[in-house]
């Protein structure tokens, strides 16, 4: 568990080290591409960008989360639409996260909608698929008697299933955080402000700083969101919650 | 109190309870005991309405379960099984507080409540335990305590004590008995331990592919089974030794000093079946009984007359 609070005091610090000292960088960023004019990347401050991104991530993964988790309540208890939903939720993975981009575009044009969408849509599934496998794998045996000591079906949901089915429903959420904090990056290329955007301008103009400014911060926030569910899962450990069956 | 009239059940096509009729007394115990899969665990599920039953009609404490709300039913009635069903993401004492808190106790009771019961149990040393940290007899008390909690008239126990070793089991069926003496739970009991039945029984029911066989006090039914399948699953021959053990040296001793030496030495309450066996391992045909004072003899032409006490 400290071992884990101390990686993530580290990326937090290195984040924050890259977008206030962004300046002291320079003579690296120039040795890297020392043909280019300008190597700070200045069109937008890299902390607005960040802001951005994670707002972007946290609307459209946090929203994916929730609906998702719903959706496998609903399935678990209404059982006809559950083969239909976990094949969903396992086959849709499969699927590109750059091609629901490009295809949220023609629906709804340009910007962070369609970014916003195709995160959204894409996030949904692996929560999806981990809580229906979460909720669906509790033990009969503890629902059962959790019936016959008097709990009601909600009580049973909320004391007993949600509880049991929270490791893997948060391993679900990680790799939906963590691939939605890689895949909102692709967003600028349909015209959403995210830190893809000096990535994409350093490929435009064929500058190296601009990319690695980008593709840092868009790694460290990566590490750091990642790490967070480490050490969630290391803290839900330490309180006797059970881990993953 | 609990009442069966004329209970039908089936899964499917398939018959599993067959005009089962059935009434447990107030305070008192009834073991069902019957191969496996002739219907035990699915009658003390219908009494629970953990299951719907197809025919007849139950009574629990002179209402209609169907008038319950289920879940209060099931909050009223005590509820153990062999697997324990604990929750392995709560402590002990909180698994044993279950029932309290639903009930809406008040803390305070519930603390009490619960301390009450860990020591009753002895578990007090792993209140503060997760279920995986038990062994399998700690559970199960755990899961006893659990199903007691709620302080409930009527107690339904589906193999409680199952996969615990001899000594333990013992100290747990001691453990009901005294309860029970004490205050008095109407308890159905299921069991596949023949002595464990004849030990914790008031009526004991012989259950055999959703009927019931015979039903009587474990006595009755060791002296006068109605059936050859009855006489067969309470030990065929061994039926007499078990009988010998409800019968205590003193019903059967005599003032006539015994023709035979050497003789033991017995206490007037052990019973005929442990006599018998002292008799086996010393090699003696006779024992004197002496309590606070002499009771006199007892030969082993005298044990002819157990069946008849
Ligand atoms: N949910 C169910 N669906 C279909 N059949 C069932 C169901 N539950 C029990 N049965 C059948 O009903 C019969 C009685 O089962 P039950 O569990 O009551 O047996 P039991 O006497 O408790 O056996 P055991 O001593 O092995 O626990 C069995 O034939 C079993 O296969
Ligand atoms: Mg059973």
């Amino acid at each position: 568990m400290w071992q884990s609070a101390s990686r993530l005091l580290v990326y937090a610090v290195l984040l924050a080290a890259a977008l206030i000292w962004q300046p002291l960088f320079e003579p690296v960023l120039s040795w890297l591409s020392p043909d280019v004019r300008q190597v700070l990347y200045t069109r937008d401050s890299l902390a607005w960008l960040l802001w951005q991104h994670v707002l972007l991530v946290g609307l459209a993964a946090g929203a994916a989360c929730m609906v998702a988790i719903v959706i496998a309540i609903v399935v678990t208890r209404k059982r006809l639409w559950l083969p239909v939903a976990s094949q969903v939720a396992s086959i849709g993975q499969t699927f590109p996260p750059v091609a629901v981009l490009v295809l949220a575009v023609p629906s709804v044009g340009f910007g962070s909608e369609p970014t916003l969408i195709a995160l959204f849509l894409y996030g949904l599934l692996p929560v999806m698929a981990n809580a229906i496998a979460g909720l669906d794998g509790v033990e009969p045996s503890i629902k059962e008697s959790a019936k016959a000591m008097g709990m009601s079906s909600r009580q049973v949901l909320l004391s007993v299933e949600l509880p049991l089915a929270l490791p893997v429903i948060l391993a679900g959420a990680r790799t939906t955080f963590t691939f939605a904090v890689a895949t909102a990056a692709i967003g600028s290329t349909i015209g959403a402000r995210t830190l893809g955007d000096p990535v994409i301008a350093g490929l435009i103009n064929n500058n190296l700083a601009f990319v690695v400014q980008g593709a840092v911060v868009i790694g460290l926030l990566a590490l750091l969101v990642d790490e967070w569910f480490e050490w969630l899962l290391c803290w839900m450990q330490k309180k006797g919650l059970p881990s993953s069956p | 109190m609990i009442e069966l009239s004329n209970v039908s059940k089936y899964f499917g096509g398939a018959c599993a309870l067959d005009n089962i009729s059935l009434k447990v007394p107030s305070g008192q115990l009834c073991v069902l005991l019957g191969s496996s899969g002739c219907g035990k665990s699915t009658l003390l599920r219908l009494i629970n309405r953990m299951l719907a039953f197809d025919q007849g009609e139950v009574r629990v404490n002179d209402k209609n379960i169907a008038q319950y709300d289920p879940i209060q039913l099931r909050r009223s009635i005590g509820y153990a099984i062999q697997d324990t069903g604990l929750f392995p993401h709560w402590n002990v004492r909180r698994n044993i507080a279950l029932v309290p808190s639903l009930l809406g106790w008040s803390p305070e009771r519930t603390e009490q409540r619960v301390s009450t019961l860990l020591d009753m149990f002895g578990i007090a040393e792993h209140e503060a335990k997760m279920p995986h940290q038990l062994s399998g007899g700690q559970a199960q008390r755990v899961g006893v305590a659990r199903a007691l909690a709620g302080d409930p008239d009527v107690l339904l126990m589906d193999e409680p004590f199952a996969a615990l070793d001899p000594i333990t089991r013992v100290s747990l069926q001691d453990e009901l008995l005294s309860i029970q003496q004490e205050i008095g739970k109407t308890i159905v009991f299921v069991t596949h331990d023949i002595d464990e039945a004849l030990k914790l029984a008031d009526q004991l029911v012989i259950m055999a592919n959703g009927c019931i066989a015979q039903s009587g006090s474990p006595l009755a039914l060791l002296k006068h089974p109605d059936s050859s399948f009855v006489a067969e699953f309470l030990g065929g021959h061994e039926r007499g030794l078990r009988m010998a053990k409800f019968t205590s040296v003193r019903d059967l001793c005599s003032q006539a000093s015994p023709k035979r030496e050497p003789f033991i030495t017995v206490p007037p309450d052990m019973s005929v079946q442990e006599l018998l066996s002292l008799m086996l391992l010393n090699g003696c045909a006779s024992a004197q009984v002496v309590g606070d004072r002499p009771y006199g003899f007892i030969a082993i032409e005298d044990l002819q007359h157990v069946a008849k006490c």
